[in-house]
């Protein structure tokens, strides 16, 4: 499985020279192939995997009417709903995941102890009773971070929420020791955007929202732990 | 008696038949709503759909000579697909992880090499108005996080007209009750002028993907081609919202 490295740093493209009125494609500069001597990196590793399921749903009058109701009250947002979906996966993606839980340090507010952290480029789905580890890493002190999904609700008569399924194993060699699951829903002031409108005030929303679910559920995770 | 009524019951109803039952309810919903929505349209006052008058054109005048623009554009990383079926509540990715029934979007039409090469492609020269428009096509992402909140250029020097056109996602959507479509996002970075704080737009489009004819040998050719058709659909409609801000 592909990991993002956080700690190198991309060169740039270069950019070639052209004559006004010309499209040329820049070439990237060669990455740096040397680095230097890092300090010796923590034993411990913390896996992160982003959400692997990401659904948005906005129910209208119909979704009151029973089953007839519900269907025709989704085919009315059908196309709303893939924009939500869409939008929200854009504006969560692995790197907005990685960034906003760098910013909350993770890791501290899990009282884990100082750990390498290891982003994976892919949502997974986590299976309730696999106990096994779910990266091939043989590391002694491992905990795994898992975003289980997000889900974007939003009903006629209240504004849009956004609930976080997360979960946190924490390993003793090959055995679980820690297994906990929770979700954590906020309300968001903004709407989502629809096409060509500005996204940035709904990305903020988005990111700040899916910080303090984590944050909660964190908090909540050291209590049950103390 | 009930367990044998039940059986049969789940003999009769696979989930295949649900799902053929749901999906032919669906579509003649798609013919009852159109039909619901023209009487209803009917019923509306004319007044209330008159459309504005455009305004005269401008005299014809020789516009100033306006400096070339320069304009830099970073494709995005991988695509992601979204999906949201009868059974599946809003996979994503899940062509990359092996889920069962998940349709093949053909999202790997898009990867970033293809989407650069897409990019040049496009007249940006028409789309901008500017005959004298000198654009860059990077051939990977910008490799930063923070495009949007950042304030100087990403390519130094450059003429004091200087423009950034990152596309930050890109999404290849579908769902059981919508079509299949490109959703693009994106960020226009404006500098007007060298020392110049930029003006950020950032915003999404999507275009259809026209399905071709199930047929023949090279559906699958003529299905790459229709999402990438589609994306460069989407971003000549990005261009487009981005001139008004």
């Amino acid at each position: 499985m592909r990991k993002l490295n956080t700690t190198v740093a991309l060169a740039l493209g270069a950019l070639a020279t052209a004559p006004a009125g010309a499209q040329t494609t820049a070439t990237p500069a060669p990455a740096p192939t040397a680095e230097a001597a890092a300090p010796m990196a923590p034993v411990c590793e913390l896996h992160i995997w982003p959400a692997a399921k990401v659904s948005a749903s906005t129910q209208g009058a119909g979704a009151s009417f029973g089953l007839i109701g519900v269907l025709i009250d989704s085919s009315a947002h059908a196309g709303q709903n893939k924009r939500d979906q869409a939008f929200i996966t854009a504006a969560l993606d692995t790197g907005a995941q990685a960034k906003a839980l760098r910013d909350i340090d993770l890791v501290a507010l899990l009282h884990l102890p100082p750990s390498t952290v290891i982003v994976h480029d892919q949502g997974i789905d986590l299976k309730t009773d696999d106990a096994k580890r779910i990266s091939d890493s043989t590391a002694q002190c491992y905990a795994e971070f898992v975003v289980r999904g997000l889900s974007y609700i939003k009903g006629m008569a209240y504004k849009g929420q956004m609930r976080t399924f997360l979960s946190i194993r924490k390993f003793d060699g090959a055995v679980v020791k820690t297994d906990f699951r929770d979700s954590k829903h906020d309300n968001l002031e903004v709407k989502l955007p629809k096409d060509g409108e500005d996204t940035g005030p709904a990305t903020d929303a988005l990111i700040s929202a899916f910080k303090f679910d984590v944050t909660f559920f964190a908090d909540k995770f050291s209590k049950k732990k103390a | 008696m009930i367990h044998n009524s039940i059986a049969q019951l789940n003999r009769v109803f696979t989930p295949g038949k649900i799902e053929f039952i749901l999906v032919s309810f669906y579509r003649a919903l798609r013919v009852v709503v159109p039909i619901a929505t023209v009487v209803a349209n009917a019923a509306v006052p004319l007044t209330a759909q008159a459309q504005p008058v455009p305004a005269p054109p401008a005299p014809n005048q020789p516009a100033p000579a306006q400096p070339s623009c320069e304009w830099h554009i970073w494709p995005a990383a991988t695509p992601h697909t979204t999906y949201y079926g009868w059974f599946h509540g809003g996979e994503v990715d899940g062509n990359r992880r092996g889920i069962k029934g998940y349709p093949n979007m053909y999202a790997e039409a898009l990867g970033t090499p293809q989407q650069a090469s897409l990019l040049s492609q496009v007249d940006w020269q028409k789309q901008s108005s500017d005959p004298n428009l000198r654009v860059v096509v990077h051939l990977s992402t910008t490799g930063t996080d923070d495009d949007r909140t950042r304030t100087t250029r990403l390519v130094a020097g450059g003429g004091a007209c200087y423009r950034e056109l990152i596309i930050t996602s890109l999404v290849v959507e579908s769902a059981a009750m919508s079509s299949q479509s490109v959703r693009v996002m994106a960020i226009r970075k404006r500098f007007d002028g060298a020392d110049a704080v930029s003006v950020n737009f950032s915003s999404m489009a999507m275009a259809n993907v026209p399905i071709p004819e199930k047929t023949g040998p090279d559906f699958d050719d003529r299905m790459r081609a229709a999402v990438q058709g589609a994306f460069q659909a989407a971003i000549v409609k990005f261009m487009k919202i981005q001139n008004n801000h």
